[in-house]
């Protein structure tokens, strides 16, 4: 008798994100998660032309997608992940996403600057305008309109959520893993139907040996990529209102988006002395940043639906955070944070949460330990078993369904003879066969 | 109890527009197995070997293949030859092995073989020997075409096989003629089989002239060096000559050259014999020297020029004594027929 000889193997998940040395939140985050995905998955990483740390080019294999076509590729997968967030990093897989369905991690509710960018960006107004329609109505593509002809602002910038241009991403998606509940609703209501899971993003582990400076003035700090979303105006007004009656330092750490220019407003109100501008910092001077702080200021508006991986760091290293009362920044705990409404309001409320904190040294410290608690429970090797659970239930290859299952047919015939499919070229040639 | 065998699957990888001993072989099988009243079908596929992954490829063509029944009515058994025929999926599949896919085996390392020690060279490499062990290791029964093989399979992959020899093409047309004057060989011009030597011992071989049938890469050189050494008038090159002419040359030879690198089995060893003539083979010829007997059936001589031409000029002189090295050769292979094969493969179904 023939024997059918099964070889047991982890699923291979084609992973679809940017990566360091490239600078982004969504890059970071996958440094962090892939090495406690690896006991579960055989992890290929598609990029786009972009360099890829080498301690991570050793231990994957590594797909260009400038250089090799990925669709024939995507057949040998048990699943393909595509991480698309709302920046030009995640073109290339929007592009691979809409071409050959798979799994979507969704960072960004709203794709706006991405779909932008690749439109109107390119010179391509036109196909904006029809993305607008199409996705949202004639409303939508009179906003863009209003923005080209009579330069009001661009509807993207103001109220990203309202027309969030993920439509086609939503489509094209087999199930959809979100960050937050929030995120979940937004693509509950878009496409009803879509499975749609929720798992928190990691925070990173702590940092070791960081101590809190016991002097007279409340050490605050703004960290990030700063975009007006950041409303450091807000904070800067706020810091104004509080001149005289409680002493601080305020850090700000980190790149200004181009255009986007402070330096004046901090001049005009006269906090020069407390105000510091750094720019960009290594890692390790960042993190020291975040624990020498008494208190962190992270507030964002308008929301894209996204979840701030700087957010995180801040609460891993156990520093009370002012967050806005929006998004997925509301769903964090009332023990770790503190949540400013956004709005008319929003200088004066965040101007009383800083007041009350500077005056209440045990509560910033029960915020602490609670921001730590909540970074404990949400370490990478929790959220990687998450991931699994996900790729399980809805695991499955890009591709056609005869792609799919002419390479299901040559993996377990590889497997009989005991070789692996992929030698020789068994995805490439179940898409032939798609 | 199993099902009696009525209908066999032949399995057999096809190198398009390029003929050789194994298709006769596995058609002749067919042809047997018909001759006893039994359905059979020659199945086959193209194989290539280049670029490397197109090795795999193939394995996996065969494998992907259900030969469990054919227009609705079962095949009962399938035997399978060559590699990679022989990764078809049966469940009463016996390997009749012809030779396995050599350049990653006995000759790796050798100018036979263009597999390097590279990353993806040895990937391949561990994949086609992975084929083999599974593949070969999941058959009914096993059996190799000579101890060559058989040996060759215990070497590298472990597997036990019985040897069957095999019996050539039209065996029944050969017959003992006239005893001439001349040393035929039979085979293609190629390096591994070695038809240089022979002509580099003509100097050293009295008058004895030499008739080489065949074709391929190494003719012209071949020739080039026959007029080189003086002996162009003492060699003919023949070419492809039909079938009942080379019957005709085997019967009125006074003996035969053959003398191939590690041959796995060589039907023209059985030919000669089946024709009583000696053979004339070397210490290195592999499965030849099964069945070639030094001054029993033939001899066994080195290749360099001296002595191979010593070997021949001494056959050339004793004719007598050609004549039974012959005689026994003949006895040695008279039991070399399809009968005795099928028999052996039908009882192991």
């Amino acid at each position: 008798m023939s024997k059918r000889s099964k070889t047991s193997r982890r699923p291979r998940v084609a992973w679809w994100a940017p990566l360091p040395p490239h600078h982004s939140g969504i890059a970071d985050y996958s440094a962090e998660l892939l090495p406690h995905l690896e006991s579960y998955w055989e992890i290929d990483l598609f990029v786009d032309g972009l360099e890829v740390d080498p301690g991570l080019a050793e231990r994957h294999r590594v797909v260009d997608v400038r250089e090799t076509d990925p669709a024939p590729l995507h057949a040998g997968y048990d699943a393909v992940l595509y991480h698309i967030g709302n920046g030009p990093a995640h073109i290339y897989a929007y592009h691979a996403l809409l071409r050959q369905p798979g799994l979507v991690v969704l960072h960004d509710v709203a794709l706006t600057h991405l779909v932008a960018e690749i439109t109107h960006g390119r010179g391509r107004t036109d196909l904006l305008f029809r993305e607008l329609r199409e996705q949202h109505g004639d409303e939508a593509a009179e906003e863009l309109r209003r923005y080209v002809y009579l330069h009001e602002p661009a509807p993207w910038l103001v109220e990203p959520l309202r027309h969030p241009l993920n439509r086609r991403v939503l489509a094209a998606a087999r199930a959809v893993l979100v960050h937050s509940r929030f995120a979940a609703e937004q693509v509950r209501a878009a496409r009803p139907g879509l499975p749609v899971e929720v798992l928190e993003m990691h925070a990173p582990p702590p940092v070791a040996g960081a101590t809190r400076a016991d002097g007279p003035a409340l050490v605050l700090c703004t960290a990030g990529y700063l975009t007006p979303a950041k409303r450091l105006e807000s904070v800067l007004h706020a810091l104004a209102r509080l001149r005289g009656k409680v002493p601080f330092a305020y850090h700000v750490v980190g790149e200004l988006a181009p255009g986007y220019r402070i330096a004046g407003l901090v001049r005009d109100l006269g906090l020069e002395e407390q105000v510091r501008l750094h720019g960009r910092v290594p890692g390790p001077t960042l993190d020291a940043f975040l624990s020498a702080a008494d208190v962190c200021i992270n507030l964002r508006h308008p929301t894209s639906g996204e979840t701030s991986a700087m957010v995180l760091r801040v609460l891993a290293a156990g520093t009370p955070v002012v967050v806005s009362d929006e998004g997925w920044f509301s769903e964090l705990p009332d023990d770790a944070v503190v949540k400013v409404a956004s709005g008319p309001g929003e200088v004066e409320a965040l101007a009383g949460a800083i007041e009350s904190l500077a005056r209440e040294p045990e509560r910033r410290r029960a915020l602490g330990a609670g921001a730590r608690r909540y970074a404990q429970a949400h370490d990478p090797v929790s959220r990687a078993s998450g991931y699994a659970a996900f790729v399980a239930r809805h695991a499955g290859p890009a591709g056609t369904a005869t792609e799919r299952a002419a390479a299901r047919a040559l993996d377990s015939a590889a497997a009989e003879l005991g070789f692996d499919a992929a030698l020789a070229g068994g995805a490439a040639l179940a898409g032939d066969l798609g | 109890m199993a099902r009696p065998v009525r209908s066999v699957a032949v399995c057999h990888p096809q190198i398009p527009f390029s003929d050789g001993g194994a298709e006769r072989l596995s058609a002749g099988l067919v042809a047997a197995l018909r001759g006893r009243g039994l359905a059979a079908e020659l199945v086959t596929v193209p194989f290539q070997w280049t670029p490397r992954d197109r090795i795999l490829r193939s394995a996996l063509a065969w494998r992907l293949l259900d030969l469990s029944q054919s227009n609705g009515r079962p095949i009962d058994l399938v035997i399978a030859t060559k590699f990679p025929s022989y990764a078809v999926r049966h469940e009463r599949k016996l390997a009749w092995l012809v030779h396995q896919f050599r350049q990653v085996y006995d000759l790796l390392g050798t100018p036979f073989s263009d597999f390097g020690d590279g990353a993806e060279d040895r990937a391949i490499r561990d994949a086609v020997r992975s084929i083999d062990a599974h593949a070969l290791g999941e058959a009914r029964a096993r059996f190799a075409i000579s101890r060559r093989v058989a040996e060759r399979l215990r070497r590298y992959n472990g597997l036990e096989a019985e040897a069957l020899y095999p019996p050539p093409f039209g065996r029944e047309r050969f017959a003992p003629g006239e005893q001439g004057d001349y040393v035929l060989s039979v085979g293609r011009l190629e390096p591994l089989k070695r038809v240089g030597p022979l002509i580099e011992a003509l100097p050293h071989a009295d008058a004895l002239r030499a008739v080489v049938v065949g074709v391929g890469p190494e003719e012209a050189a071949l020739r080039a060096r026959a007029e080189a050494l003086g002996v162009a008038d003492r060699v003919a090159f023949l070419g492809a000559a039909p079938f009942d002419e080379v019957v005709a040359l085997y019967a009125d030879a006074l003996a035969v050259y053959f003398a191939p690198y590690d041959e796995d089995y060589g039907f023209v060893t059985v030919e000669a014999f089946l024709s009583g003539k000696p053979v004339v083979t070397a210490p290195d010829a592999g499965g030849p020297l099964e069945l070639v007997e030094d001054q029993v059936t033939g001899l066994v001589s080195e290749l360099a020029p001296e002595p191979l031409g010593a070997a021949l000029a001494a056959l050339a002189r004793d004719r007598k004594w050609a004549r039974d090295l012959g005689e026994a050769g003949r006895e040695r292979v008279r039991d070399i027929t399809w009968d005795a094969v099928l028999d052996r493969l039908l009882a192991a179904a």
